[in-house]
């Protein structure tokens, strides 16, 4: 048998039992039907509203689906490096051969996995958000622009995960996270924001994202309530190509250093800090 | 694998370890052979984990060189990593995973290096059977009580049916019924399995149970290298005499209590009184190297 497709086979076995954990564990699924259930809210509210002839809800349901991809990826897979790093995952894996690599398999395979739940969340609102249709090249196209936007988040995810030591530090990351998404024109039109904040925004993926899903979803005069009244279709792909290429050529430097760096004595002293936080036991 | 005699299944030749100004390990040497199952024994803060670590390509050492079934652990691929067990300290990974899934899965990676003399894996459920989980196998980790979860490492360092195994301070939190059987299963490996089994600890009681050969850790340096007979024997030449010489109590330590007495005696012919003989035991001596080699800590 093949020693390295082994591996991968591995890896999505296991990336598959912990999701089914997952999803059967109330503590991990309740926030996110939680998200599901805010945002869909959040478009109930808003679907009598028009702006220019357009559904104020139907602009909003690509931003969101936008700002889940990027949080998502972002989020699951930073939050998963920090506390396996600390409880011993990361350094079983590394006992087995080949270990590492079905552990950083799995957890993209998880990580797509909880973010495709997420989306799946949204769907109800195909019942009463008012115009969206898109046809079957529309829909390879915002799949296309999801999985880019995938690679950008989960790759600085994957980064700042493996830099950061602690759970303490991984929930202090939560704020500037949510500070991004609140100023990158999904729930609140950026354009209504002042020109520095805009300009801060559209050095992030969240806000491309959220363009990119909008440009696709919408109908082509919606573009006018954009900046520059247009999609901006090139820039949108190219700031999201560049943060995925940066993201796929430095993300395996860091993995390798940070599991170099994992070693028993290490984490006695890490889980010192650890206990806290525990969740079990 | 058949190994020819003499060749040392793990060999650490002059193995020093530094971090910056702080010297961990200095001039370690020792080895050991195919079954040969060895014991680091010392008390915290002496150098057991990293030695271990080092052996286990975990960490770099600074100085001198050390080869596990041949390889330099630092140049060891996932081939050499194959043919080990290992066994770390206190874990709390996967404790939504059942004992028996997660076990499984893990043994699952060694399938492609199983070889028609040396299959890989074991049998999940013949080594639950053998840690004593096998009526917890449909248990979540996080169900297990700190010696099941102790147990549940040493399956997984186990389940690759490895030819060295390494084991971190394995039976902490084991009841002795619990640790009567690790022992047992250690015993089982060596003797019919050839395995190579290294582990830490500082029970002296474990190690004399366990060791074919006892390495006395203190301060980074071997101070003791024996089998627990040799060690004994070195202890029981160390006796204590004591006497009342004149009011005041003396105290001599020798190899040779008969001689020292009888020449005392011969010497002093009043003024003695009160004499003791003492034999030491192996705990005393473990006890009496450790602090000897504290006070100069102190004294530095």
């Amino acid at each position: 048998m093949n020693v390295s497709s082994n591996a991968v086979k591995l890896g999505f076995e296991r990336g598959w039992i912990d999701f089914k954990r997952f999803v059967s564990s109330p503590g991990d699924i309740i926030p996110i039907l939680l998200i599901a259930a805010l945002s869909l809210g959040f478009l109930w509210y808003q679907r009598d509203y028009q702006v220019n002839g357009i559904s104020l809800a139907l602009v909003t349901l690509p931003s969101i689906i936008g700002m889940i991809v990027a949080f998502s990826g972002f989020s699951t897979i930073s939050s998963l490096l920090t506390s396996e790093q600390e409880d011993g995952t990361l350094l079983r894996a590394k006992t087995i051969p080949q270990g590492i690599k079905g552990y950083f398999i799995s957890r993209l395979v998880f990580v797509a996995l909880t973010t495709s739940i997420m989306l799946i969340g949204m769907l109800p609102a195909l019942f009463f958000v008012d115009g969206v249709s898109i046809d079957f090249s529309q829909g390879v196209e915002l799949a296309g622009v999801l999985i880019l936007g995938f690679i950008a988040t989960v790759t600085w995810g994957a980064i700042v995960g493996s830099l950061v030591k602690s759970a303490k530090d991984a929930s202090a990351l939560m704020f500037p996270t949510f500070l991004i998404i609140g100023i990158s024109g999904i729930f609140y039109p950026i354009t209504a924001l002042w020109g520095w904040v805009q300009a801060v925004a559209q050095i992030f993926p969240v806000y491309w994202l959220g363009l990119g899903a909008r440009s696709i979803i919408l109908p082509g005069q919606a573009a006018a309530n954009e900046i520059a009244k247009s999609w901006r279709t090139p820039e949108m792909l190219a700031i999201l190509a560049i943060w995925a290429i940066v993201g796929l050529a430095v993300a395996p430097k860091v993995l390798s250093r940070m599991t170099r760096r994992a070693t028993g004595s290490k984490m006695t002293v890490d889980s010192e800090h650890a206990k806290q936080y525990q969740p079990h036991q | 694998m058949v190994r020819k005699p003499n060749n040392f299944t793990i060999e650490v030749k002059n193995l020093g370890m530094q971090y910056g100004d702080n010297q961990v390990l200095k001039d370690v040497n020792f080895h050991a052979r195919q079954g040969e199952v060895l014991v680091l024994l010392g008390p915290n803060g002496a150098g057991k984990t990293t030695t271990i670590e080092i052996l286990e390509g975990f960490r770099k050492a600074s100085t001198g060189s050390v080869a596990v079934l041949d390889i330099n652990p630092e140049k060891g691929d996932e081939a050499w990593r194959a043919r080990l067990g290992v066994v770390l300290q206190s874990w709390r990974d996967h404790s939504k995973w059942y004992v028996r899934e997660l076990l499984q899965h893990i043994g699952k990676y060694y399938v492609p290096y199983s070889t028609e003399s040396h299959k890989r894996p074991y049998d999940t459920d013949e080594i639950l059977h053998i840690v004593g989980l096998a009526e917890h196998a449909h248990k979540k980790l996080g169900e297990l009580s700190g010696g099941q979860r102790r147990r549940m490492d040493v399956a997984i360092g186990l389940i690759g049916n490895p030819e060295v195994l390494f084991l971190d301070e394995p039976t902490v939190g084991f009841d002795p019924i619990a640790r009567q059987e690790f022992h047992d299963v250690i015993h089982r490996l060596s003797d019919l399995e050839k395995t190579t089994v290294l582990l830490t600890t500082h029970d002296l009681q474990e190690a004399e149970k366990l060791a074919d050969r006892i390495i006395i850790l203190a301060g980074g340096k071997i101070i003791a290298n024996g089998t627990a007979g040799e060690l004994a024997q070195e202890i029981e030449g160390r006796t204590e005499v004591r006497w009342q010489q004149n009011g005041e109590l003396m105290v001599h330590s020798t190899k040779d209590a008969t001689a020292f007495t009888r020449d005392l005696l011969r010497q002093h012919e009043s003024g003695i009184s009160d004499l003791q003989i003492h034999g030491t035991t192996l705990e005393e001596t473990y006890t009496g190297l450790i602090q000897k080699y504290e006070e100069k800590k102190e004294a530095k």
